[in-house]
């Protein structure tokens, strides 16, 4: 994560890894949700389509959220 | 795809279609571990319930801990008025310190400390306040406890901590899961919640730092360690693993 970048810079990075990786939006919501992510899941979606905009700490452990479920830490569990 | 202007709509749009379409079977099981949760994390608490309200003021879904707390809490959806209907409607918290004086709901105190329920404290489970448009109430939450003054502002921060995760989930939740998923999943997260947000709190305290950077830094060391966060916030919080938690 670059600490300089803008909030849309992170949130066309953000989308990219999640079209990229193949998620299911619900899955993505739980596991986000899972680690204290506030938003819906519809704000997620409009976010992802670059429509809305998160709070900072939101698309923080929504960003995170999309790279743990893309595999970066299988097996670990 | 919605439009800016009108995103902060959907978020309460979302929550009462879910809301109406959430059968009971489904959100049974989920809001049961709600008041459980409720039940064992509120100091001096006899029991607790939660309760999903409809557009119309009725109870959609509830559960309970104990059946006395479910005859106190059928009593006001029955009597029209209690400070769990009060909190469902003003989206706001309500306390009740001793039932024996209480003059807001008279008809309610008075079967309430009959029952011996003298102190009771009720919060809303609310969707969308977070800058996304007003805050829509969808439910209840409440303890209740056999001596007066047995909630303080402490305890409504605990009830509240608990509330607004809760009320996210059972808004966004999927109707067609099952009731075993949906309380699985929101057992594991609501625990998995609260271990990285504790643990998120002692790094800002520790680091001196925002949240923000008390996250990045849990964050930072779970991609480097190649762990899930909650592990890594574990690990903050001087915790074992623990093998058996299903991660959410």
């Amino acid at each position: 994560m670059n600490v300089d970048e803008t909030a849309e810079e992170q949130r066309e990075r953000t989308a990219a890894e999640y079209r990229q990786a193949g998620l299911a939006l619900d899955a993505l919501w739980l596991h986000y949700f899972g680690i204290g992510g506030d938003a819906g899941e519809l704000e997620i979606d409009a976010y992802l389509n670059k429509s809305y905009m998160l709070r900072p700490v939101q698309r923080d452990l929504l960003d995170h959220a999309v790279h743990e479920l893309d595999g970066h830490d299988r097996g670990r569990h | 795809m919605p439009k800016e202007s009108d995103i902060g709509e959907l978020p309460m749009v979302f929550a009462r279609v879910s809301g109406l379409l959430l059968a009971d079977h489904v959100a049974g099981p989920a809001i049961a571990r709600i008041a459980q949760a409720a039940f064992e994390s509120i100091p001096g608490s006899l029991g607790a319930g939660a309760t999903l309200i409809n557009a119309q003021g009725r109870p959609t879904s509830r559960a309970s801990t104990s059946t006395l707390v479910e005859e106190a809490d059928r009593l006001q959806y029955d009597l029209g008025e209690g400070p769990c209907l009060s909190a469902w409607a003003g989206a706001a918290p309500v306390r009740v310190d001793d039932a024996a004086t209480e003059t807001r709901w008279p008809k309610w105190s008075e079967s309430s400390a009959q029952r011996g329920l003298m102190s009771c404290l009720s919060v809303p489970l609310l969707l969308g306040g977070n800058g996304t448009g007003p805050a829509q109430a969808i439910g209840a939450l409440k303890v209740y406890a056999e001596r007066p003054n047995a909630f303080d502002a402490a305890s409504q921060h605990l009830l509240e901590h608990l509330a607004a995760p809760a009320a996210l989930m059972l808004a966004n939740i999927q109707a067609h899961e099952s009731a075993e998923q949906l309380s699985a999943a929101l057992k594991n997260s609501l625990h998995s919640r609260s271990v990285i947000d504790m643990a998120k709190g002692v790094l800002m305290e520790r680091l001196e730092v925002d949240e923000r950077a008390a996250l990045r830094s849990l964050t930072d060391r779970s991609r480097q360690e190649g762990a899930p966060l909650f592990t890594v916030a574990l690990s903050v919080l001087d915790r074992p693993a623990e093998p058996d938690h299903e991660r959410p």
